[in-house]
C-alpha cells in the first residue's frame, strides 16, 4: 500500500463524474479492477474513493467522484466536485482529464452534467454506459456522430462486463495532455457581458482571488445562494460590495428576458436536443413499459402497501435470523480462543490482559459485522433492484410529519438491528438536513444489543401473567420498550427539526429508475466494502474503549484481598472451585477502579433507584450496552459467563438487597434501567460511525449527549412516578 | 372554460400530459427543477399519485421522477389546445 502511494504521486490523475445510477461505481471497479482506498474529503461528508488502472505500462490514478445531476453546488459536499474538477482543493491533485460516464437509456439528462463538464477546460472523455440494455430496449445511439457533435471522444461500454474497458482506457491515455474540450452552448449576450463586467470588478478590487475563470463567475452568477457565489464574496475584501454587484447583474440578466434560475438548463437542453436528434432513435413504444406496470402493482394503495410492509418484513426477519447464528459463532470463536490463550498462559496478568482485553475487544468489534454487511447487503439489493427508490416514495408523506423523508425509512429500519449500518446507510438522503435528523435519531431505535438487557430484566422482574386474558404482560413490556423506542425518536426528530430550521431545506427529488436485475457482484461488494469501512472508522474505537474499561474493572488488585475472600469462605464452608474463583473475581472488581467510580457516583444515580452496581454496570457499558448483562453476572459472583438466559443471575437480582434489608429491584428500578438503556448511547460503534458520517466530532458528541442526557432524565421521571403511583 | 389561475403540475391528473410553460418560486427550487428536465415546452406526464396524495410520480425526457406537491406547483402548464 505504501508503495502505490508513493508511486502514485507522479501518476497522470483523472476522476469519473456522472449521474446517480449511471454505472460510475461499476466503471470505477472495471476500470481498476476492484482495489479502491476510501477515506473522508476533510470538512465534508463526501467520501473520497480512488484506485489505479493499470493496463499494459499505462498506469493512472483515478479519483471516483460523488454522483450528481449537476454540477451547480448549494452545499459545501456539492461543491467538492467543482472543486476537484477546476483543481481547487489543497488535498487532490488538479485532474489531468475527465471522465463522464453517462447512461444511454437517459441520454439527454445524463448529457446535462456532460455539457457542464465540457466547460470545465480539461481534457474530457465520455464513457457511453448500459449500452446492452440500450440495445434491449431499442434505443439506438450513434456514438461516433454524438462523439464529433460533442467533441471529444464517446466510448461506448458496459460496465457491470466490462465491455469496452481497453477502448475507453486507449481513449483516456490519449486525451490526457490533449486538447480542451469547447463548450457545446452559446450563452446570451446579456450573460456574456455580465460575466466580463463582473471579472473586472473582482480584478479591480483584486485582494486575495487569483484568475477567476468565466465558467465560475457564470456559476457565480446563475447559481442563486450557491457555494461559488459564498467562495467568491468570502476571498473578497469587500464582500458587501460585490454581493450587491453581482445582484445587479443577475439583475441585469432578469431584464434582457432571461431567468437565471432557469437560463442554464434552458440552454444546455435546447443544444443537446439539437445533438441528440441526429444521433439518438428510440422505437416509440406506446404501452406501458414492464417498469411502469410492476409500479402499478408496488405502488398501489392496497397492495403495493401490504407488499411494502412484507418485503419490510423480510428484510428485517433476514437479517435477524442469518446473522444470529454468525454472531453466536463469532463469539465462540473468541471465546475458545480465549480459553485456549489462558490454558497457554495460565493466571497472571499478561493472560487476564490478552483474553479480556485485546480478545474479548477484538471480539467485541467484529460481533457487529454480521449484522452490518448483511443489512448492507440487503439494503443494496433493494437499491438496486430499484426498490429502495418505491419504498421512499410511498413514505414519504408519513416521515415528512417528523421533518424526515422517504430516503430515511430504511436507515431508520435497519437501525432495529444495529444503528451503524443505519447510519451509514443514510448516504441516500440528499437533503443535508434532514439526513443529519435520521442519523441523529436512528440509535434511538431499538438495536439488538438492547434485546438481552430488556430479555434479563423482564423475565426476572415482570410477572408472567395475562393481561385481557390473552396478551402475555412479559411480551406487551417487551413490544412496548419497542414502542418506547421509536415514540422517543419521533419527538426528538420534531424537536432537532426546529433547532435545525435555520438550514434550507432541499426539494425531494427522487428518481424512480426502472427496475431491473440485481448485480450480485456489486451487492457482494459493497457489503464487503462497508464491513471495512466499519472496522476501520469503528475498530480502533471499540476496541481502546474496550481495553480501558478492562483496565478500570481489573485494577488494582491487592493479593490480600483474595487471601481474605479465600479465607472467608473456608470459614463459611464453601469448598467449590468455581464458587470460590467467581467470589474472588466479584471482590476484585467491586474493589476495582470502576467499582469505585461505581461507588462514587451512587448518589446521582440512587434519584433513578439504583444501587451502585447497577450504576458500575452501566458505565462499564458505553462502549457497548449488552456488556452490562455480563458486567452483572461478575458483580453478582456468577462470573463473566452469565448471560440473559442465565436463571442464576435472574434469581441473584430478584433477591439483591440494599444494606438496610430492602429489595434492590422492583418495578419502577426496573422500568428505570430498561428505559435508560433504551435512551442512551451506549454504543462506540455508533459514536465512531456518526463521527465518520458527518466528519465531524461536534455531530457524534451532539448525539452522545442528547441521548445520555435524555436517557437520565427518562429513567429519573419513571422511577420517580413509578414509586408514587406503586 | 378557461381557469382563472393557472394551471400547475400539482392539478394534473394521473396519466395525463400537459406542456411545462414556465417554473415559479424560489430561484434554487427552480434551478432543480430545471436542471432535471422540466424546461419550458417540455411534455411531461403525471404517471401517478402516491397512496398518501404525496408525493407525485411524473414522467419527463423519457423516465420517471417523484415530487412532492410543494415542488409540482412551482411547475406551471401551459393550457392545451385541445
Ligand atoms: N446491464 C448493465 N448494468 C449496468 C451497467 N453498468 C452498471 N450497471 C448496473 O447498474 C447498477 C448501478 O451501478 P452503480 O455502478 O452502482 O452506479 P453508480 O453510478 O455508482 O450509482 P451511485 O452509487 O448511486 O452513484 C448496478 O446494478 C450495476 O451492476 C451496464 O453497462 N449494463
Amino acid at each position: 500500500m505504501a508503495t502505490t502511494q508513493a508511486t502514485s504521486e507522479s501518476l497522470p490523475v483523472i476522476a469519473l463524474l456522472g449521474n446517480p445510477n449511471a454505472g460510475k461505481t461499476s466503471a470505477f471497479n472495471m476500470l481498476t479492477g476492484l482495489r479502491r482506498q476510501v477515506a473522508n474529503y476533510p470538512g465534508v461528508t463526501v467520501e473520497k474513493a480512488s484506485g489505479i488502472i493499470r493496463h499494459n505500462t499505462t498506469k493512472l490514478e483515478v479519483l471516483d467522484l460523488p454522483g450528481a445531476y449537476s454540477l451547480t453546488a448549494r452545499s459545501p459536499d456539492e461543491f467538492v466536485v467543482t472543486e476537484i474538477l477546476l483543481g481547487h482543493r489543497d488535498d487532490t491533485k488538479p485532474l489531468d482529464a475527465a471522465v463522464v460516464v453517462i447512461d444511454a437509456t437517459n441520454l439527454e439528462r445524463n448529457l446535462f452534467l456532460a455539457s457542464q463538464v465540457l466547460e470545465a477546460g480539461l481534457p474530457t472523455v465520455i464513457a457511453l454506459n448500459m449500452t446492452d440494455i440500450a440495445e434491449r430496449r431499442g434505443i439506438q445511439i450513434d456514438s461516433d456522430k454524438l462523439a464529433d457533435k460533442l467533441g471529444v471522444p464517446v466510448i461506448p461500454i458496459v460496465a457491470s462486463t466490462g465491455k469496452g474497458r481497453v477502448a475507453l482506457i486507449e481513449a483516456i491515455e490519449k486525451a490526457i495532455g490533449g486538447d480542451k474540450p469547447s463548450p457545446i452552448c452559446d450563452w446570451p449576450d446579456a450573460v456574456n457581458q455580465s460575466v466580463e463586467a463582473l471579472s473586472a470588478e473582482i480584478s479591480k478590487r483584486n485582494g486575495a482571488i487569483g484568475p477567476v475563470t468565466p465558467y465560475e463567475l457564470r456559476r457565480c452568477l446563475l447559481d442563486a445562494n450557491g457555494e461559488m457565489e459564498r467562495k467568491l464574496l468570502a476571498s473578497h475584501p469587500d464582500s458587501r460590495a460585490l454581493a450587491e454587484f453581482v445582484s445587479e447583474q443577475r439583475e441585469k440578466i432578469k431584464a434582457s428576458g432571461h431567468s437565471p434560475a432557469n437560463l442554464e438548463a434552458e440552454i444546455r437542453y435546447a443544444s443537446i436536443a439539437d445533438i441528440v436528434s441526429g444521433c439518438l432513435k428510440r422505437t416509440p413504444n406506446t404501452e406501458p413499459t414492464r417498469s411502469e406496470r410492476l409500479d402499478n402493482l408496488l405502488t398501489h394503495r392496497v397492495l403495493g402497501t401490504m407488499i411494502f410492509v412484507a418485503v419490510m418484513t423480510i428484510t428485517f426477519i433476514s437479517v435477524f435470523s442469518w446473522a444470529a447464528p454468525l454472531m453466536d459463532g463469532i463469539e465462540a470463536m473468541f471465546g475458545a480462543l480465549a480459553g485456549w490463550v489462558h490454558a497457554a498462559l495460565g493466571e497472571g496478568l499478561l493472560a487476564t490482559f490478552l483474553t479480556d482485553g485485546v480478545i474479548g475487544g477484538v471480539g467485541s468489534v467484529l460481533v457487529f459485522l454480521p449484522q452490518i454487511m448483511i443489512l448492507i447487503a440487503l439494503i443494496t439489493l433493494l437499491e438496486d433492484c430499484g426498490y429502495l427508490a418505491r419504498a421512499a416514495f410511498l413514505m414519504d408523506r408519513v416521515l415528512r410529519v417528523f421533518g424526515l423523508g422517504g430516503r430515511g425509512f430504511v436507515p431508520l429500519l435497519s437501525s432495529f438491528a444495529c444503528a451503524i449500518p443505519g447510519v451509514m446507510a443514510t448516504r441516500t438522503i440528499e437533503c443535508p438536513r434532514e439526513r443529519l435528523i435520521t442519523i441523529l435519531i436512528a440509535p434511538l431505535m431499538a438495536c439488538s444489543a438492547r434485546i438481552p438487557v430488556y430479555t434479563i430484566f423482564v423475565a426476572a422482574f415482570i410477572p408472567q401473567r395475562m393481561v385481557l386474558g390473552f396478551l402475555p404482560l412479559q411480551g406487551l413490556v417487551f413490544a412496548g420498550m419497542y414502542f418506547f423506542g421509536i415514540v422517543a425518536a419521533a419527538v426528538a426528530a420534531l424537536v432537532f427539526r426546529s433547532v435545525l430550521e435555520g438550514r434550507a431545506p432541499t426539494p425531494f427529488i427522487l428518481e424512480l429508475p426502472s427496475y431491473k436485475k440485481p448485480s450480485i457482484k456489486l451487492i457482494l461488494w459493497r457489503s464487503l466494502d462497508r464491513g471495512k469501512v466499519f472496522i476501520q472508522s469503528a475498530g480502533t474505537i471499540i476496541l481502546a474503549m474496550s481495553m480501558i474499561i478492562w483496565a478500570l474493572l481489573y485494577f488494582p488488585r491487592p493479593a490480600d484481598l483474595e487471601t481474605k475472600v479465600r479465607g472467608d469462605m473456608q470459614q463459611a464452608g464453601i469448598t467449590e472451585p468455581v464458587k470460590i474463583e467467581n467470589a474472588v473475581a466479584g471482590e476484585y472488581l467491586r474493589n476495582s477502579y470502576m467499582g469505585r467510580v461505581g461507588k462514587a457516583i451512587e448518589p446521582a444515580v440512587k434519584p433513578l433507584g439504583w444501587d451502585w452496581k447497577i450504576g458500575m454496570a452501566t458505565l462499564a457499558s458505553f462502549p457497548a450496552r449488552e456488556v452490562v448483562v455480563s458486567t452483572l453476572g461478575i458483580i453478582y459472583n456468577l462470573g463473566a459467563g452469565a448471560d440473559e438466559e442465565s436463571t442464576a443471575l435472574r434469581q441473584k437480582l430478584q433477591s439483591a438487597t440494599w444494606p438496610d434489608g430492602r429489595k434492590v429491584y422492583n418495578i419502577p428500578v426496573v422500568l428505570s434501567i430498561m428505559v435508560f438503556f433504551a435512551l442512551c448511547c451506549q454504543c462506540g460503534g455508533t459514536v465512531a460511525v456518526i463521527k465518520r458520517e458527518t466528519n465531524s466530532w461536534k455531530w457524534a458528541a451532539v448525539a452522545f449527549s442528547y441521548m445520555t442526557i435524555l436517557a437520565y432524565v427518562g429513567a429519573l421521571v419513571v422511577y420517580q412516578v413509578g414509586i408514587r403511583v406503586s | 372554460m378557461i381557469a382563472q389561475n393557472p394551471r400547475t403540475l400539482a392539478d394534473l391528473k394521473a396519466s395525463a400530459k400537459a406542456t411545462v410553460l414556465s417554473l415559479q418560486g424560489e430561484p434554487a427550487v427552480q434551478q432543480r427543477l430545471a436542471e432535471m428536465g422540466l424546461t419550458s415546452g417540455r411534455q411531461i406526464r403525471m404517471v401517478r399519485v402516491a397512496p398518501l396524495g404525496d408525493p407525485y410520480q411524473i414522467e419527463v425526457l423519457n423516465y420517471h421522477l417523484s415530487l412532492r406537491r410543494r415542488e409540482c406547483e412551482c411547475v406551471l402548464l401551459a393550457t392545451d389546445p385541445a
